[in-house]
């Protein structure tokens, strides 16, 4: 295995919500992304991964556990070693409406980060910006106009050029497809997959589509209620799912052919609010496969397969 | 899916709405044609800006005035056109015998009033309903579309539920009246994967249990593979391609068709490099002549440049309705 770029250990964060009482928006999160790799957070609204991305992106801070970058604690960083870390780290973000600033030309978006890190030439910049407009296939000329005058597709490929001008090692990827339309959808998914093997980047992706996550990541880790319950590579967990959760989430997925059969497993009731996270197993409550008492008294401890599949159930591999 | 249904409840011919502004008048929704059957639910798939939305607005003459205008066509639902209706008229008809479930249920429920007051106004309008038991028939409504502890939902305001639940209360409006037909602008794509699965099972449930006629719009093919029995494609405000589910999935006539089924990722199988469609649909005030897919077909000649395209027929072994607008259909 390649040395990680990205390593997260014990990863918690709580919010005060008033009365002396938190909630707990994630807690204990261990993953890494191998250089060159991708990552995918699977789960439903509410399950944290957005505060997880939060954290990875320094946007907000964990209230424990650590984020490192390179093997560099980011929480800590200051200085140069920020300014670094930085350059180190970008993120595409869901919807190219809003994430790109209607106020500025696609060249001045796209440089921004180059600009901040204040010591590249104005030559050395449009030489960096017409080189990643080149890789995401947008014209030189475009550089000059505005993002309104763009279609959807094109914008994301604006936000694109703008995460990797500064050679990023990591880009956080969220919910990159979901605001476009389907035909333009696998152009924008072929081109994540042509940068990573023609930069070597690595991507943390998070995504609802399971069949988008399928195609873009080595490795899945499936979040329920703020923890990670399965966590492992993408085909041994697409192909084989253990944990209850991950078996309901992949059998409620749309099928891609009328005649494929209808295997759903349907869960009773939503996701519990995190203000009051059921005992024991979060998600015995709606477990179609609960053994009894032990999944509502305690917390499944992980458990690694020989595959290399992290699994969090009182059942254990099956 | 070999369910046949033979009633037809909700017949479209011709229908072309236009949207003028700055740009002048053009045509967004053009000479659609749609047969729905009593108890079929028919899938209207499209990319944004095809004009799938603005033709499920049409049916139920809702367009955005003075915007949009229906220029032309006829919408027959049970015998009776509703273009040919007053003002007054149609609103006897729409929630009564035709209703829709907007995408975001944010948005299409009245944050002021509760649930169970929403049910009850619709139920007020368009039903006989004594006045006495209009709260326990919204309650019967919450009950009908999975609500659970309806008894106290029924007072609930819209922010106190969740997204399903509010999606679940949009639908309890648009059914309280059994109407033939619903509408369904997309209403799961809001919805968690797991939610999303309950709503669709729900539908599939109450359509079941009423018969009412269901058109689907929506731009993903699996939620189509998953509850539709037959299927219209949509491409720059026209039908290119209808016909039955499977018979589309398997054999479909049109490029852009055949294109969209290709460029989908799968959750099984082979992972290989998508096959992608070049460039972006045009916008509706600037759509090139002849065939509106041309400049991004693969096939395209000068003839699919410049000329209109015809219908071709290819119907389903089961002598069910199958065509496509366009010059190469035999290509494929």
């Amino acid at each position: 295995m390649t040395k990680p770029i990205l390593q997260v250990r014990g990863l918690s964060r709580s919010f005060p919500i008033g009365g002396g009482r938190d909630v707990q928006a994630v807690q204990d999160l261990n993953f890494e992304v191998p250089a060159g790799q991708t990552l995918a957070l699977v789960g439903e609204s509410g399950c944290g991964k957005t505060t997880t991305t939060k954290m990875i992106l320094r946007l907000d801070s964990p209230t424990h556990g650590q984020v490192l970058v390179d093997g560099q604690d980011v929480h800590g960083l200051r200085g140069s070693g920020l300014r670094d870390y930085r350059a180190k780290v970008q993120a595409v973000f869901q919807d190219p409406f809003a994430s790109l600033s209607p106020r500025m030309r696609v060249r001045d978006i796209v440089a921004e980060p180059l600009e901040v890190q204040g010591h590249h030439s104005r030559k050395e910049i449009d030489r960096r910006v017409h080189e990643v407009l080149d890789a995401v296939g947008l014209r030189h000329d475009q550089a000059r106009n505005y993002p309104h005058e763009f279609s959807g597709g094109q914008r994301q490929r604006i936000a694109i050029a703008s995460a990797l001008v500064s050679r990023p090692e990591l880009i956080v990827l969220d919910e990159p497809v979901s605001a476009l339309d389907v035909s333009i959808r696998s152009q924008i998914m072929n081109l994540f997959k042509d940068l990573q093997e023609e930069f070597g980047v690595s991507y943390l992706l998070v995504a609802h589509d399971l069949a988008t996550t399928r195609y873009l990541a080595d490795q899945v880790a499936v979040m329920y209620l703020g923890r990670i319950v399965e966590y492992g590579p993408s085909e041994q967990v697409f192909n084989d799912p253990q944990h209850p959760y991950t078996k309901a989430l992949f059998s409620a997925a749309l099928p891609s052919h009328p005649s494929e059969p209808d295997t759903e497993i349907m869960l009773e009731g939503e996701i519990p609010s995190p203000l009051a996270p059921p005992s024991g197993c979060a998600f015995h409550p709606r477990c179609q496969l609960r053994l009894g008492e032990v999944c509502a008294r305690d917390r499944p401890r992980p458990e690694w397969s020989d595959t290399g599949v992290m699994l969090a159930c009182h059942r254990g591999f099956g | 899916m070999k369910d046949t249904f033979t009633e037809t409840v909700l017949e479209v011919r011709g229908l072309t709405t236009t949207i003028s502004g700055k740009r002048g008048e053009f045509t967004a929704v053009e000479n659609v044609d749609l047969t729905l059957k009593r108890g079929e639910t028919l899938g209207l798939v499209g990319e944004s800006g095809s004009g799938k939305s603005l033709t499920g607005l049409s049916l139920l003459r809702l367009v955005p005035k003075p915007a949009a205008r229906i220029a032309a066509g006829s919408v027959v639902l049970d015998g009776i056109d509703l273009m040919s209706l007053t003002e007054d008229q149609m609103r006897q008809v729409r929630g009564r015998k035709i209703s829709m479930i907007l995408q975001d249920p944010q948005t299409s429920l009245n944050p002021s009033f509760t649930v169970g007051s929403q049910i009850a106004e619709a139920l007020a309008l368009h039903t006989d309903t004594p006045r006495k038991s209009l709260r326990d028939k919204a309650i019967e409504m919450l009950r009908r579309v999975r609500v659970a502890a309806p008894e106290h939902r029924v007072d609930a305001y819209p922010h106190q539920m969740s997204g399903g639940m509010r999606q679940r209360a949009v639908g309890a409006v648009a059914i309280s009246c059994a109407p033939d037909v619903i509408i369904a602008d997309e209403p799961t794509t809001s919805l968690d994967v797991t939610v999303q699965a309950q709503y669709i099972r729900l539908l599939q449930e109450l359509q079941r249990e009423s018969g009412m006629g269901i058109i689907f719009i929506t731009h993903d093919f699996g939620i189509v593979a998953k509850v539709c029995h037959r299927l219209a494609v949509m491409y720059a405000g026209q039908i290119v391609e209808t016909g039955p589910v499977a018979q589309i999935f398997d054999q479909p006539l049109h490029p852009y068709t055949r294109a969209l089924l290709s460029s989908v990722p799968k959750l099984h199988g082979q992972i290989g490099r998508l096959p992608s469609i070049e460039g972006t649909p045009p916008p509706l005030w600037d759509r090139p002549r002849g065939c509106k897919f041309s400049p991004r077909c693969p096939l395209a000649d000068h003839r699919c440049r410049n000329e209109e395209p015809p219908t071709v027929d290819s119907p389903a072994p089961d002598g069910s309705e199958h065509w496509a607008r366009c010059w190469k259909p035999e290509a494929i």
